[in-house]
């Protein structure tokens, strides 16, 4: 197998001591090479293609004369476009990637039937096409998250995921370790629950009250058993394994395994708080929410325990540097959330600016951030050759770092300005709109340097499937220089970036 | 952990806990609404109205529901008279109950703006109206005509605030009439049903009077 | 109305105790035995030979302690499949 990869491989397997080790992270990238390939370009697609949705529909709040001719390019579907084209293009199309590259790996052996797993990476991407197009011609199903047409779209999903996890449930159950990490035990719950609650979402029959229920159960859902888990799963391998040490406590992680399984799965109400539902609902709901807490905490302990003592790693790893970014995000985005659950809180954030900024907390801060740092690490180990510039990373890094400090903290002030003027009666309309327009105006700044840092990894990344020689490097950490902040003269030749 | 089987017990077990609570027993035993006899379910033309609203994504700004006036001020500020509770929502397929107000709540427009020449206008171009209004324009939902060019009977509306050059004129599309059909629809201001109304259904939405 | 929320009442609770066996049996076959060991089922075990420019010195000390000695560097521009 070691045929598939670069010549220069078979050299490495004569430099390196530890012949067994390393010949089985060859063969286990080896299987997987191909679709993890496939499903990280497709990603970086679908982030250009959201990206221009998102900057659109974040110019037209501000300028809402603006492309306003055809209905293909009104707002309500541009968004619902950008919301489907990231949390379903993007960032699932990642997430399956980093999964089949992850599994083989800690599991010790090839990815089995990868056919599958590639079968259901271009379905899952012909769905993607399909329900974008039927968005933007106007065949949204009505419901947030669940826009893409029921019955010539979603089916691709539900078949292309199911496909890939067949592919992961088949290399698991032939693996040649005897204990599952627990990143395997995230990756495989995703992939099981997320076909179940999909069909669940998406079942025909509901009406009024109960198919928001079910709409909200669902999204929550999307957010806790599909998008959350994988993203900790790549936490929990790529921390432990850049910083030479294993994670803190394994029985915290397990804790927060089961429990988020538990609670995150009853917390979809609390996007209904105040709405018309059977109260016992949503607070239990609330409830759930507030003992998010502990999975939360278990994470977050982990993790920062984990890491104590060797922050200057965040120096030299772009791939510790994006995920631990994303760590740090995952606490604080759940730690809002908890507090936005409550009635109090949320009577004021609830229908305000203060819901998106922290829809982009979790799906970009964490969820997105999270991806980039495991591309990092994967593409260079599946092509055969380093990352092509640090001065690429760098730009790569500050933009969107600085971009999501520009797109978020406006906003979320603008939305709680907002929150207040809404609930004080004698404010007129024209008050509350002109509460939010900062937001609105910080949120496309942002919104522009994130994509301006999209479109710098995209161009990376295709310069690196091109082949483009990539200046000689050491693998990571035999690097001198820190190579995000600053370049000094390296003694050793440059690269290790990843 | 060395069993799949066990940790896909556990993961199919808590997926199953969590829809029996939320899905299926909202579904069984709290699913019996009265239908209140002063809400209609939506004419043909309303219910079409009602398709346009969906494709344009009008929820993603636009809440339809009014929250207890206890704890917030949703009442205050003219947006219903009461809470809306379950059973105004029997007919609606899909819900449309929304998780932002970038603009109004509007489950009771009906009632506020019951003018089609203010609906007509406003959609055309919301700026025409209210200059600091951030709701897109809709022109593409009207035709823009000479007022010379029309015929006799036709209904068409001239926009205010310098948003038409002088002798032009709208004229609704099917669509721009079905779509204000169903805004001056929306009305929830009679009382909460008493539970002394006849037909009892599910809110599972089985019925045919579900909207088509 | 009644006779389903008892259905799922009852199928609940089933499930419920279900889960709790299966929790039991687990543990009593040591399933969560020398767990703090499994965390390092990340690792690979040349993961601990590589020396880390953000180290300490006494950092570094522990580690060769309990690893062994770094090891050399792979040659320059190699990359693919490993570490
Ligand atoms: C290029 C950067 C981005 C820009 C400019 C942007 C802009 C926007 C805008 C304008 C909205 C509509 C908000 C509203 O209705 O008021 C939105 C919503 C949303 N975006 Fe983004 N976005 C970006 C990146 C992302 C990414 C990377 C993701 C996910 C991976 C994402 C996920 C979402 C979600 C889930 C919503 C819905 C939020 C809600 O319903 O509260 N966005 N975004
Ligand atoms: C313990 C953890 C969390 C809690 C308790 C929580 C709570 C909430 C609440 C109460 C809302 C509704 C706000 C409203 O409409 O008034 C919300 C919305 C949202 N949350 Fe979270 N959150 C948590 C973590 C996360 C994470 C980790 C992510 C991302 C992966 C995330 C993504 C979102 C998104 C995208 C929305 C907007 C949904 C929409 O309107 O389209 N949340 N969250």
């Amino acid at each position: 197998m070691t045929a598939t990869l670069s010549p220069h491989v078979v050299e490495l397997t004569t430099s390196i001591t530890d012949l067994e080790n390393l010949d089985i992270r060859l063969r286990a990238d080896a299987s997987s090479r191909q679709v993890a390939l496939r499903a990280i370009s497709f990603s970086v697609i679908w982030l250009i293609i959201g990206s221009a949705f998102g900057l659109m529909a974040s110019f037209k709040l501000h300028m809402p004369d603006w492309l306003v001719s055809s209905p293909v390019l009104t707002f309500g579907r541009i968004r619902s476009a950008h919301l489907n084209a990231m949390a379903y293009g993007w960032a699932s199309s990642a997430m399956l990637g980093v999964s089949v590259w992850i599994i083989p790996r800690l599991v010790h052996t090839e990815l089995r039937v990868p056919k599958a797993a590639e079968a259901g990476l271009y379905i899952w991407n012909i769905g993607m096409v399909l329900g974008i197009v039927g968005i933007l011609a106007g065949y949204s199903d009505g419901l947030e998250w669940l826009e893409m047409p029921r019955y010539w779209a979603d089916p691709f999903f539900v078949i292309g995921g199911g496909l890939v996890g067949l592919s992961l449930l088949s290399t698991i159950a032939m693996r040649e370790v005897e204990h599952l990490y627990v990143s395997v035990w995230y990756i495989l719950a995703a992939f099981i629950w997320f076909p179940i609650i999909f069909v669940i979402g998406n079942w025909p029959t509901f009406s009024g009250v109960e198919s928001a229920a079910v709409n909200w159960f669902y999204a929550h859902n999307a957010l806790g058993l599909w998008l959350t888990p994988v993203c900790l799963a790549a936490a929990y391998y790529f921390i432990p394994k850049i910083l030479g040490r294993p994670i803190y406590s394994y029985q915290l992680s397990l804790l927060g395994f089961w429990t988020l399984g538990f609670f995150y799965s009853l917390n979809g109400m609390h996007h209904l708080i105040g709405g018309p539902l059977p109260t016992w609902m949503i607070t239990t709901s609330i409830v759930a929410s507030g003992l998010m807490i502990i999975p939360v905490m278990a994470v977050g302990v982990n993790q920062h325990m984990t890491l104590n003592k060797r922050f200057g790693a965040l120096r030299y790893s772009p791939t510790l540097r994006f995920i631990v970014f994303g760590s740090v995000a995952y606490t604080l985005v759940s730690l809002q959330g908890v507090f936005m659950a409550f009635r109090e809180v949320n009577r004021l954030t609830h229908f305000t600016h203060v819901t998106v900024a922290h829809a982009h907390l979790g799906l970009y801060s964490f969820v997105t951030m999270i991806m980039f740092g495991s591309i990092y690490y994967i593409l260079p180990r599946l092509l055969g050759r380093e990352w092509v510039s640090e001065k690429l990373i760098s730009w790569h890094f500050w933009t969107v770092g600085i971009g999501q400090i520009v797109y978020l903290v406006p906003l979320t002030v603008a939305g709680m300005v907002q929150g207040v003027a809404m609930a004080d009666p004698t404010s007129t309309w024209e008050q509350v709109v002109k509460a939010m327009m900062p937001g609105l105006i910080g949120r496309s700044v942002g919104g522009t340097l994130l994509t301006i840092g999209h479109c710098v990894f995209a161009y990376h990344v295709w310069l690196m499937f091109r082949g483009a020689r990539s200046r000689q490097g050491l693998p990571p950490f035999h690097e001198v220089a820190p190579i995000i902040t600053r370049r000094t003269k390296a003694s050793f030749v440059s690269g290790g970036a990843a | 952990m060395t069993r799949i089987w066990l940790l896909i017990t556990g993961v199919l077990a808590i997926i199953v806990f969590a829809t029996s609570l939320l899905v299926v027993i909202p579904n069984t035993m709290i699913g019996q609404v009265r239908v209140p006899s002063q809400l209609a379910p939506y004419t043909g033309q309303q219910a079409r109205g009602r398709a346009v609203y969906v494709a344009q994504g009008c929820v993603y700004c636009h809440s339809q529901q009014v929250r207890d006036p206890v704890y917030t001020s949703d009442k205050d500020r003219g947006w219903g008279p009461r809470a809306t509770v379950p059973s105004d929502y029997v007919y609606d397929k899909p819900h449309q109950l929304g998780t932002m107000r970038t603009g109004p709540d509007l489950i009771n427009i009906g009632v506020r703006q019951p003018s089609d020449q203010w609906h007509h206008t406003h959609l055309f171009n919301p700026r025409s109206l209210m200059p600091w209004s951030i709701m897109p324009a809709f022109p593409y939902l009207y035709d823009v005509r000479d007022s010379s060019s029309l015929k006799p009977g036709e209904v068409f509306y001239s926009v205010a605030g310098g948003k038409l050059p002088t002798g032009k004129v709208i004229v609704p599309t099917a669509d721009a009439d079905a779509l204000v059909a169903y805004l001056k629809s929306l009305k929830r201001t009679y009382p909460v049903p008493t539970g002394n109304e006849p037909a009892a259904r599910s809110i599972g939405g089985r019925s045919e009077q579900t909207m088509p | 109305m009644l006779p389903s929320s008892l259905t799922v009442t009852l199928a609940i609770t089933i499930l419920g105790l279900l889960t709790v066996a299966a929790f039991l049996w687990a543990w009593r076959k040591g399933q969560f035995d020398r767990i703090n060991d499994q965390a390092m089922l990340a690792m690979d075990d040349d993961d601990f030979n590589v020396a880390r420019p953000w180290e300490t010195v006494a950092q570094r000390a522990e580690r060769v302690a309990a690893h062994g000695p770094t090891q050399l560097p792979a040659v320059p521009g190699i990359w693919g499949g490993a570490r």
